[in-house]
């Protein structure tokens, strides 16, 4: 086995437990703001702090785990994704920033209103759709080479149709691995009125 | 070339981040200590105030602790952002590094949380304090880690260089670098001092506006004996990085210390400003540079004679560098004062103005950490990889880094307001009378 597969192999693991993890806590933030809109908040905000107040932070770690890992074992990923990737991925870092700090604020500080509930919502669509459009850009077409440096040519990035069915495709993954773990989650802790909500859920989602 | 406006803005956006994420990494690094010291001590006297001074402590550094994490995170990914060239150099030596970091502090938080929910729930309190030590050991490993990586852009080590490329990596040869002891024990040592007295800082306050209670003094009291030994720590530590800077990095002793000329028995330049090349308004000392740098009065010293031009660090380190030293120096006056004053109990350490003096404490350790990481970064300048890779050559050329600036700006605003705002409410919703209170129902009684 070559570096490279051996790299591959650790990044692809990496990626796939932060995929998971942060679908569940993204799901988990949408439900809540959704079920604040419709009254029914009461049911679900029980089981879905219990699950998140533990896991948050270590949720960022999978992600500072696999980026650092494509650093380390590609090193020229770093000239090509870093030039281009500096806007979508500062977005991703502020909205990321603003959700886990302010989920410590409301848990800890107990700081907390509903538009800070919806923003926490909404924010848990928008870091997957801003991160997703990174599979877009490396299926390649997207970067030119000017004067030696790269450049990302947002125009065709955004009309291409590509870009929105990954985008589309992973907030619904999301949503649908996020209503399925906190339906398990909730069955496991005899939460049956919860159970039931969310399941309703995963059906509209699948 | 119009490259020179992104360079400038990266570091622009490098220099906030980074200077906002420290305040929060500092306290980070030094509280667990800070905690684990209080809970120790109260279970050794049975005194429920340690007790109590470690639970408040505790319920506050979760806070700093979201803040720390998030801004850690976004300062490992401008790294390769805004300095794509140096990460595609250097990526894979300090990849190491940087991994362990983040393996440190996974180790933290998952003790973090054991701990913040386990309060109570031992019958044995010493079981409880048993899993603070993995969390103390993840927060200070999380400050080594990192400033080995820092240590490695100083004094960079353990690869060949072939056609602009870093081969035959030895990991361990580039993480154990000249730099690493002394910066790795300096920030360790002054992350554990500013905890201290930023806590000793809040006890003094509380003295001032009105509560008495014995709680604060002793919180006071305890927090100053540490900072007194964590100061001391420091300024010894702080002489061997002289030593350290003379050996490996002369060009950042000499900018920092005004160090002109190469000559023996050379005295110590503090303070005064530069005026057309000359040095005006400055106290001399003799010989103390030569010991500062060789531990030996008539040592010979490079000086700035001896770098070309365009190598040499900018010159205004020297006001950042005097800075630090002189609040290192006061702190650990002061906190010397107020340990002897009590120990012999006069009582002018009691008094208003003594206490204002230690409520700047705190805010001026912060300030001494912020000057000595400018001066750090800034006196290796023009290098990013010293000797190696040119701060210009290693910055991003897109043309957006300005808006991303603004961005992250608004950010950090939010952020820091956002955290005074919660902590504020947090301890004024529940002081330390009323908790005092609330346990002493819940207990039936043993605590005053």
């Amino acid at each position: 086995m070559t570096l490279e597969i051996i790299g591959i192999s650790v990044l692809w693991m990496f990626l796939f437990g932060y995929v998971i993890v942060a679908s569940i806590d993204f799901g988990a933030g949408f439900f809540n703001a959704y079920n604040t809109l419709t009254r029914r908040e009461h049911i679900l905000t029980n089981i879905i702090e219990r699950y998140l107040s533990p896991v948050w932070e270590v949720t960022n770690v999978f992600l500072v785990f696999f980026f650092v890992g494509v650093i380390g074992f590609f090193p020229k990923t770093a000239f090509y994704y870093g030039t281009t990737l500096l806007v979508p991925v500062s977005i991703a870092i502020v909205l990321l920033a603003i959700r886990g700090s302010y989920y410590a604020f409301a848990m800890y500080g107990s700081y907390g209103h509903k538009g800070y509930t919806f923003m926490y919502g909404i924010s848990g669509l928008f870091i997957p759709a801003s991160l997703s459009v990174v599979l877009t850009i490396s299926e390649g077409g997207f970067i030119s080479m000017i004067n030696d440096n790269p450049v990302l040519d947002y125009w065709a990035l955004f009309t291409s149709p590509l870009t929105w069915s990954i985008v589309v495709l992973s907030i619904t993954a999301l949503l649908y691995i996020s209503a399925v773990f906190l339906t398990w989650y909730a069955n496991k802790a005899g939460d049956s009125s919860a159970t039931e909500l969310l399941r309703r859920h995963h059906f509209r989602i699948a | 070339m119009g490259n020179e406006e992104a360079v400038f803005f990266s570091r622009i956006l490098t220099e906030l981040t980074l200077s906002f994420h420290i305040i929060y990494a500092t306290i980070g690094v030094g509280i667990p200590l800070m905690i684990m010291i209080a809970q120790w001590v109260g279970i050794k006297k049975n005194d429920e105030h340690y007790i109590l001074l470690a639970r408040r402590w505790a319920r506050g550094f979760v806070i700093t602790v979201a803040v720390g994490v998030v801004t850690g995170t976004a300062i490992g990914l401008q790294l390769s952002l805004l300095w794509p060239n140096f990460m595609e150099l250097a990526g894979n030596v300090i990849a190491l590094p940087l991994f362990m970091e983040t393996f440190a502090f996974f180790f933290e938080a998952i003790f973090l949380g054991i701990y913040l929910y386990t309060w109570d729930r031992f019958e044995n309190q010493k079981k409880h304090l048993l899993i603070l030590i993995p969390v103390a050991i993840g927060a200070s490993f999380s400050a080594v880690f990192i400033t080995i990586v820092n240590a490695f852009m100083n004094a960079p080590q353990g690869f060949d260089l072939v056609n602009g490329e870093l081969i035959n990596i030895n990991p361990l040869l580039a993480m154990f670098n000249p730099a690493m002891p002394t910066k790795v024990a300096h920030v360790v040592a002054t992350a554990y001092m500013t905890s201290a007295f930023v806590l000793a800082s809040i006890a003094a306050f509380r003295l001032l506006k009105g509560s008495n209670h014995v709680y604060h003094k002793k919180a006071l009291f305890l927090t100053l004996k540490l900072g007194l030994i964590f100061s001391i720590a420091t300024a010894i530590i702080g002489d061997f990085s002289g030593k350290y800077l003379a050996e490996y990095q002369p060009e950042k002793l000499a900018a920092a210390e005004w160090h002109f000329e190469t000559e023996e028995n050379a005295s110590l330049v503090m303070y005064g400003i530069l005026d057309d090349g000359e040095v005006k308004y400055a106290i001399k000392i003799p010989y103390a540079l030569s010991i500062l740098a060789h531990g030996n009065p008539f040592a010979e010293v490079k000086g700035l004679d001896q770098f070309p031009e365009d190598e040499v660090p900018p010159l205004y380190i020297h006001y950042l560098f005097d800075l630090m030293v002189t609040i290192g120096m006061s702190l650990m006056a002061i906190s010397a004062l107020y340990v002897f004053a009590t120990w012999r109990r006069w009582s002018f350490v009691q008094t208003k103005w003594f206490r204002w003096i230690l409520v700047a404490g705190g805010p001026l350790a912060m300030i001494a950490i912020e000057a000595g990481w400018w001066f750090a970064e800034v006196g290796r300048q023009p290098w990013v990889l010293r000797g190696i890779m040119r701060t210009e050559d290693a910055a991003t050329t897109s043309g957006q880094v300005d808006i991303m600036l603004a961005l992250f700006a608004g950010l950090y605003l939010i952020l820091g307001v956002g955290s005074v705002v919660v902590l504020r409410r947090m301890f004024k919703k529940n002081p330390v009378e009323q908790e005092i209170e609330d346990r002493r129902k819940e207990q039936g009684g043993d605590i005053t």
